[in-house]
């Protein structure tokens, strides 16, 4: 230790002694002189360094999310993760019962919690006409306050949510309802029922995955079904001090942890019948055949980033993704230093004379090292300077920040200073090293008597550094165009149904028995083609049920069932493949038509599906004997990120349905839906209707590779700016190097054209030659990536070649002046050059 | 076929102006040999660059061969340079990536001339300035008066009407520099009108005229040797 700090001590007195300041006001002179070169190894390198903290605080704020809550390494989320009828899944809902139920069994949980969303928003009616939106209106657990880390501004956390009706406020909705102080206020809602404000809650942190504006106590809903096998909350544990969560189970099955396996254990014997029963297998049955029912533990501080569940509270981050943006950014700030380190060799060239006769009067090695070194590190930290001024501008205005609104930039930085400073020296230690030795290699002489051998040495190791500059690029641009490619082919693919044209109608359940006057209704309304009812629509598709095929009743097949009425296939567009559409409600008592998808015809094994028999239990002792009527071509109803799954669509009751969907005979336009929205409030001035496109709804499946998408593109541009800047820039140093060739060439009787190739050449071998390394990059990259959707656009060479081109064309555009101002100067000047 | 009629050139540096050559008249015939004499900065290669077409005059007008040439597009001056001149430098200026047989080859490959023809003509100018031993070497790998042979050799090789040497010898020692001279006598000898700046009078003496050029003008004009008419 002493002897490090001895040396470090010894190499501050040498940056600071008189020779040292002489090396650096030379430096400075050199570098100001070269306005041109400087302004791009600045201005380079400060963009470079911008992305580059840029995305390290995005990923940092991303890493955080819930690590505020008290004990955040001990407080998990329950989820289940089966394999059912040969399909599996893995859902973020639980059942009601869990919460307390398995606490018997699990002594390690400390605390546990309930979160509950309802599938529709609420309206206040007093003290304002307004709705508290379903996606941020929570009914928790009264333990939500000892649980998680929110700060409860007024009222008691241990008693604000125990009694039914109470209603905690986040601060900006406690001031929209209840201007003067909200606590101890009533709201009236919906059938005049009465909340009581008991609490105001600071407003929702931006990282965390429970998005609130208000809180209701759970006990002042009625939970739709309090069995054990009913999945539709999320419940939370906060474990007990020094509970290994990671602990493996004494028998290990699937890889359950030991707690996992204790509430599996709980879980089964609690619900075992339960699961059996609608099942038709014993767990025992189910192992054999090598399915699973088990539940598993998520830290509450991972579930942004890893969870990618079915039902999830909120849209999540993939770390894929995040990978990707910081792999960029890292691409990008290597781009920046290699055209610092690339110009700063090629600059040495005009330099030569003075670090010779620096030798010659007697400077150190060490100390000439030093100077260039503390030149690239005086250019690192100006750059990083206008770096922090690029940060500040932008990202405020960046995709980065919409998906954190409100995050303090500053503070952020002030966090990250020490990273960022070590990213800063040691972008200005790689950028000037090689430069550093290269030339300290030879001896004076050597260096004074082959002035022309350091103008041109170097070029190889230049000319890869462009290389790799480029491939850098390609693969950026090329992996941005797959990422683009991708979200126009889920925007415009043939999901098996007219996409367009749709817009559907959420909670229509108060209607109860007036469909029909409601179905009038719409169509009396301009371009409306076809009113359809449903309980689900595509994007929005209920779970599964256990089915058994006809033939062969000792199996149990998990399928989506879907309840709509006649018109559903009309409006939607949907092809017959095999028998018809016209569905009977039930024939009998038990037996009833269905439609089913090709895919369930496959997942079957049905030859001749038409007439074919399905049984589906109901409850413990009815069976519904389902007969096939027609098939349906397959059409995505989940996301393109999954493959088709099987489907059973009957016609139902009406007292189910949830969506009305209308077909309109034109491109849906705002007042259209303007039209619907202000004719519905007529209606049905008490019922809170919410419309979307059919396209809307689909689009939230992709909004995580949309931003993806987006942020790869602006660092695509920083990416090819900054790689142009440098090829610009080299070229222009080249052309220096050899301006006097030019003008031999000249006098020779070289016209533009050869000398065009001439100059040129050159620098598109070596993008040709990135073009080549970075094709197999590219390829692998974009399938790693596409490899996330079961149905994707598939990777061809013509459109790597469209970049490639792409790129090209911006080469020739970044070296056109150059080379027209050197070609069309007097080779007399030419000539007069040394 | 050279004709210089006022010809004046002004170097502009920032906020200084240099009169490098003020008021040329000079009419140079087919087959002449001349030599430009003069103190340094007086303008004699200035003049040299404005013959060959490397430069532009400021001022004055410039016929070659009848046609005024003072004022055309740099591609019409490429084009006269390739089909009239030659250039033989006292720094050589031969590229330094090129061998030497690349480097004679140079103007063959500007003219478009076949491969097949190129490499014949090259065998032909290499054999006669006996440099055939040397052809895959580099500049850097021969003597001065080597790299100037080539320079010669390069400057034949297209078989140019006028060769315009400036200070051919200069880098040279007095053996090697009577090499060169002897074979620029010859060239002229065989019909090449030379032009030739030089600082040794004994050499400006192997030429018909030598002009004395001082602060950018003409300053006297002597006949050393008549000229042998083709």
């Amino acid at each position: 230790m002493v002897t490090l700090l001895q040396r470090l001590s010894r190499v501050l007195l040498i940056i600071f002694n008189f020779r040292m300041r002489n090396f650096l006001i030379v430096a400075l002179r050199n570098l100001l002189r070269n306005k041109e070169y400087f302004f791009i190894n600045v201005f380079g390198l400060a963009v470079g360094m911008a992305c580059a903290i840029m995305v390290m605080v995005y990923v940092w704020e991303q890493s955080k999310f819930d690590t505020f809550h008290p004990a955040s390494e001990r407080l998990c989320r329950v989820y289940l993760d089966s394999k059912l009828g040969g399909l599996e899944s893995k859902v973020a809902v639980t059942s009601p019962m869990f919460a307390n139920g398995l606490k018997k069994y699990v002594p390690e949980i400390e605390q546990s919690c309930r979160i509950f969303k309802n599938d529709r928003d609420i309206p206040v009616l007093i003290p304002v006409s307004t709705l508290l939106d379903r996606r941020t209106l929570l009914y928790v657990d009264s333990t939500f306050f000892d649980i998680f880390g929110f700060k409860l501004i007024e009222g008691d956390p241990k008693t604000c949510l125990n009694k039914p009706r109470s209603i905690v406020l986040s601060q900006s909705v406690a001031k929209l309802l209840f201007p003067g102080g909200a606590l101890g206020k009533i709201i009236t809602v919906e059938n005049d029922k009465r909340w009581t404000v008991t609490g105001i809650v600071e407003d929702c942190p931006a990282n965390s995955h429970l998005n609130y504006k208000s809180l209701v106590s759970i006990s002042s809903v009625v939970l739709p079904d309090m069995g054990w096998t009913s999945l539709y909350l999320y419940t939370y544990y906060r474990f007990k001090k020094g509970t290994d969560l990671n602990e493996p189970a004494t028998s290990p099955y699937l890889g359950l942890s030991a707690i996992e396996d204790k509430l599996l254990k709980g879980f089964l014997l609690e619900a075992g019948d339960d699961l059996e029963k609608s099942m038709g297998l014993t767990i025992k049955e189910m192992n054999e055949k090598d399915e699973y029912f088990v539940l598993r533990l998520q830290r509450v501080s991972d579930i942004h980033l890893y969870s990618h569940l079915k039902y999830e509270n909120t849209q999540n981050v993939n770390i894929q993704t995040l990978l990707i943006i910081a792999g960029i950014s890292i691409l990008i700030i290597l781009i920046a230093c290699i055209n610092y380190a690339n110009l700063s060799i090629a600059r040495l060239a005009g330099r030569v004379r003075e670090i010779g006769i620096r030798k010659i009067l007697g400077s150190q090695r060490r100390e000439l090292s030093l100077q260039l070194l503390a030149e690239s590190l005086t250019i690192s930290f100006i750059s990083l300077f206008f770096a922090l001024v690029i940060v500040e501008i932008v990202y405020p205005n960046t995709i980065l920040t919409q998906q954190i609104p409100g995050s303090d930039i500053q503070s952020l930085l002030f966090k990250l200073s020490p990273i960022i400073f070590c990213i800063t020296f040691f972008t200005g230690v790689i950028a000037g090293i090689y430069p550093a030795f290269y030339i300290l290699r030879f001896s004076p002489a050597t260096i004074l008597s082959h002035q022309k051998v350091f103008s041109t040495g170097g070029k190889g190791f230049r000319g890869l550094l462009v290389i790799i500059q480029f491939v850098f690029s390609l693969v950026i641009i090329f992996s941005t165009s797959t990422i683009y490619r991708q979200l126009r082919y889920v925007q415009q693919i043939g999901v098996g149904f007219q996409r367009d044209k749709l817009l559907v109608i959420q909670n229509i359940v108060g209607l109860e028995g007036d469909t029909n006057d409601f179905r009038s209704h719409l169509m009396e309304l301009k371009n409306v083609e076809s009113v359809s009812y449903s309980n689900a629509v595509p994007g929005k598709v209920l779970g599964m049920q256990s089915v058994q095929n006809g033939k062969d009743r000792t199996s149990n097949l998990m399928m989506y069932m879907m309840q709509t009425d006649s018109l559903f296939f009309q409006t939607y567009g949907m092809k017959i493949a095999q028998g018809s559409f016209n569905l009977v409600k039930y024939k009998t008592k038990d037996t009833m038509d269905v439609i089913v998808n090709e895919e369930a015809v496959k997942y079957l094994g049905l030859k001749n599906p038409i007439g074919s028999t399905i049984y589906r239990k109901i409850g413990d002792t009815s069976t519904h004997c389902l007969i096939i009527k027609g098939v349906v071509s397959n059409f995505n109803f989940e996301s393109l990120h999954t493959r088709i799954q099987p489907l059973i669509i009957f016609s139902g009751g009406m007292e189910k349905i949830k969506f009305a969907t209308i077909r309109f005979s034109g491109t849906i336009t705002d007042r259209d839906i303007k039209r619907v929205k202000e004719h519905l409030e007529k209606a049905y001035p008490k019922i809170p209707f919410f419309q979307f496109s059919m396209n809307e709804g689909l689009g939230e499946y992709y909004k995580e590779e949309k931003s993806t998408g987006e942020v790869a593109v602006v660092f695509s541009f920083f990416a090819i700016f900054i790689a142009c800047m440098g090829l610009y820039s080299l070229l222009a140093l080249t052309t220096v190097f050899r301006t006097k060739e030019i003008g031999i060439r000249k006098v020779l009787g070289a016209g533009i054209k050869e000398l065009v190739m001439l100059l040129s050449k050159e620098i598109f071998k070596l993008i040709s030659i990135a073009g080549l390394i970075a094709l197999p990059i590219s390829f692998l990259l974009s399938y790693y990536w596409l490899d996330r959707f079961a149905y994707h656009v598939s990777l061809n060479l013509a459109n790597y070649l469209f970049v490639f081109i792409a790129v090209f064309i911006v080469a020739v555009f970044t070296i056109y002046r150059q080379l027209w101002h050197t070609i069309n100067s007097d080779p007399g000047d030419s000539l007069r050059f040394e | 076929m050279i004709e210089l009629i006022d010809i004046g050139k002004v170097f502009k540096n920032k906020d200084v102006e240099t009169k490098a050559l003020s008021n040329i008249n000079l009419t140079v015939s087919q087959g002449e040999f001349i030599s430009i004499m003069g103190p340094s900065g007086c303008g004699k290669s200035s003049l040299l660059n404005i013959i060959g077409l490397i430069d532009s005059p400021t001022s004055g007008m410039y016929l070659l061969n009848r046609k005024l040439v003072s004022n055309i597009t740099e591609r019409d001056r490429t084009s006269q340079r390739k089909n009239n001149f030659a250039f033989i430098f006292q720094s050589f200026n031969l590229i330094d990536d090129l061998t030497v047989l690349e480097n004679i080859e140079l103007p063959l490959v500007y003219q478009k001339i076949p491969q097949v023809e190129r490499l014949r003509s090259v065998n032909e100018v290499l054999e006669r300035f006996n440099l055939k031993h040397r052809a895959g070497y580099f500049p850097n790998e021969l003597s001065g008066g080597q790299q100037q042979l080539v320079a010669v050799a390069r400057a034949v090789i297209a078989r140019p009407k006028v060769i315009l040497a400036d200070e051919p010898t200069g880098n040279l020692d007095s053996t090697h520099g009577e090499d060169i001279i002897q074979e620029l006598v010859k060239l002229n000898e065989s019909g090449t009108t030379i032009i030739m700046v030089t600082h040794s009078l004994m050499q400006a003496q192997r030429s018909h005229r030598i002009i004395h050029l001082f602060d950018g003008h003409v300053v006297t004009e002597t006949f050393s040797r008549s000229i042998n008419h083709f």
